[in-house]
């Protein structure tokens, strides 16, 4: 019945920095000067650079990193979704609606986005989520397919295949990040907002619930913590901010289409996730930093590009489940008595 | 029995049946467990304790029958409703959350004594500040009381087999139940540690009043701990009685050792 396991190995996750109070009831732990040195550094680099391909580079870091670090809470819930770029891509469709079809501003497209994924992932998630492991996985599959054929065959709203071009940039109190290190900026310090949220997230009892679900649902259910319940939180607390990362994508680019979120999107947001890490709170991150540049170097191999990454994958699954934020962890473990 | 003569059980089981395919796998069983009474619940194995168990908790909905808490019928709930109504149980098996410390185990129990649901929980507002306070010293308490203080910030999948039972208990009281179905909690564990969980399951009930209902094998830490008993062979109740009732009922023993020799003469 449990296939994710089979699909992810299980691992043994916490354990890492909170040995202090007990989480919940504690504040989140500084995370201390080298930490913030080393992530304001990070965010400089392409300032320092200052390349155009850089900063395009970099934006698309920040927008995986959003979408990723939400994927790994319902991954921590113990469930897999293939239709999170689908999700986006609700968020991206209706900021896109609500910014050049009604002339709202931009943070309301953002606003719209991040409920209208939400409400969507609610309304499929009370459905499906009686599913669990491979059978969820499944539907959220045929979930993307479905809503990949509704975009195109509703072309006067949609754009159809053709998609949806001159999207307005994205524009606060009258200014406009039109170029690259500006939509740098505004995207690293969303980025950075969301992972301050999910910081205190995962420090707060939902997050303590989210993460006793996925490592022993059956105890969960029966100590009071409603796995169904709880994995619906998960499910649409992750699509808000899918949306939100869907939105900034469509906003950036100027230009989306169903293809821009189809299934290739949710798969490379799953292996970013597991390569990252997926019971770290900087898996996100560190999976955006690696995987994003990535195809950059394999352009000249664009046929074996797949068969790569897929190798990359059983390799990374085989040797370092706990995925790259996860590589400090097994000295550590050694330690324990 | 003494149903009339108390007032109304906390717990009231009633012809409670659960049919697999072809088998009845319990059938007819009535049970009741009165305030701060601990009861247990012993047969042969396959007699159906631990599917009598998982139906009262919901983890298994019943064919036919009644689980009955404080009067509100819970029949088929959710466990993890069955919960937040008071009535917790354990498993057979160590069941804790391996990776996460000791004290963060008891935390996720007493997640479901916190007001609001996990809706709510990502706010933290003054009361809910005041509730987590609150949780973290009862988790002290059970620490305490349960003797795995020493074990605090250790990972729970590294304590000794013992005291992860232990721990599971745990768990179970730190959901604050008035009733806790403990599934075979002397199982695997050896005279010392058998001494230990009867002096826990002690000092929980005088600590807070609380029934307990037990499935065990373990038959002197079932005539020690238990006010009353009840004896299920293939999904039936035979017998009920005290501790000395049981021990001296030729059905039971029947049941236990077979029929004497004589018996077919």
């Amino acid at each position: 019945m449990d296939m994710s396991k089979a699909v992810l190995p299980s691992i043994p996750p916490g354990q890492t920095e909170s040995q202090s109070l007990i989480r919940g009831a504690a504040a989140p732990q500084p995370l201390g000067v080298v930490g913030l040195v080393g992530l304001a550094g990070l965010v400089c680099i392409p300032f320092l650079l200052n390349q155009a391909f850089t900063y395009h580079l970099a934006i698309f870091i920040c927008i995986n990193t959003i979408v990723v670090t939400s994927l790994s809470v319902l991954a921590r819930a113990g469930q897999i979704s293939l239709c999170h770029g689908a999700l986006a891509g609700i968020g991206a469709y209706a900021s896109v609606f609500c910014v050049k079809g009604l002339g709202l501003p931009f943070a309301v497209g953002i606003v719209a986005a991040m409920a209208a994924a939400g409400l969507a992932a609610y309304l499929l998630g009370r459905i499906v989520l009686r599913l669990q492991g491979v059978y969820f996985v499944l539907v959220t599959f045929a979930f993307g397919e479905l809503l990949r054929l509704v975009l195109l065959e509703f072309g006067d709203v949609t754009g159809g295949a053709n998609g949806i071009t001159n999207i307005p940039p994205a524009a606060i109190a009258g200014y406009v990040f039109l170029d690259k290190p500006a939509f740098y900026a505004l995207a690293a310090v969303i980025a950075i907002a969301v992972l301050a949220f999910f910081r205190g997230f995962y420090a707060s009892p939902a997050g303590e619930a989210v993460d006793a679900v996925g490592e022993n649902p059956a105890l969960a259910e029966s100590s009071g913590i409603g796995v169904r319940r709880t994995q619906l939180f998960a499910f649409t607390l992750a699509s808000v901010f899918a949306g939100l990362g869907g939105a900034l994508l469509a906003h950036y680019v100027g230009y989306i289409s169903p293809e821009s979120f189809n299934m290739h999107l949710s798969v490379a947001l799953i292996i970013m996730m597991v390569v990252g890490g997926r019971r770290y709170l900087l898996g996100g991150l560190v999976g955006a930093l690696v995987m994003t540049p990535l195809p950059e170097f394999f352009r000249g191999a664009v046929e074996s590009q797949d068969i790569l990454y897929g190798v990359a994958l059983i390799l990374m699954l085989r040797f370092l489940p706990q995925g790259l934020a996860g590589m400090r962890l097994p000295r550590k473990w050694r330690k324990q008595p | 029995m003494t149903t009339s003569t108390t007032s109304r059980p906390l717990l009231e089981v009633k012809g409670l049946s659960k049919r697999f395919g072809g088998l009845q796998a319990v059938s007819g069983l009535d049970l009741h467990v009165a305030r701060d009474e601990v009861v247990g619940l012993i047969g042969p194995n396959g007699a159906g304790k631990s599917t009598a168990f998982n139906l009262i908790s919901g983890t298994l909905i019943p064919t036919a029958g009644q689980v009955v808490l404080e009067g509100a019928d819970i029949t088929g709930k959710a466990p993890s409703a069955v919960v937040r109504r008071g009535l917790a149980r354990t498993f057979q098996s160590t069941s804790v959350y391996q990776g996460a410390t000791v004290a963060q185990n008891l935390l996720r129990g007493a997640l479901s004594t916190l007001p609001g649901s996990v809706w709510t929980h990502t706010v933290t507002t003054r009361a809910r500040k005041a509730a987590l306070q609150r949780v973290a010293r009862e988790v002290d308490e059970i620490l305490e009381l349960s003797g795995l203080g020493p074990y605090r910030d250790v990972a729970a999948g590294g304590l000794a087999y013992g005291h992860q039972k232990l721990l599971g208990v745990a768990i179970g009281f730190a959901t604050n139940p008035k009733i806790l179905l403990l599934d075979e909690p002397a199982a695997g564990l050896n005279g010392e540690e058998c001494a230990e969980l009867g002096r826990l399951l002690q000092r929980l009930r005088t600590h807070r009043g609380i029934s307990v209902l037990f499935v065990e094998h373990h038959m002197a830490v079932v005539m020690e701990l238990c006010h009353r008993i009840y004896v299920l062979v293939q999904g039936r109740k035979i017998a009920e009685g005290t501790p000395q009732e049981i021990q001296s009922n030729p059905a039971v023993i029947e049941a236990y050792l077979g029929a004497p020799d004589y018996a077919h003469a």
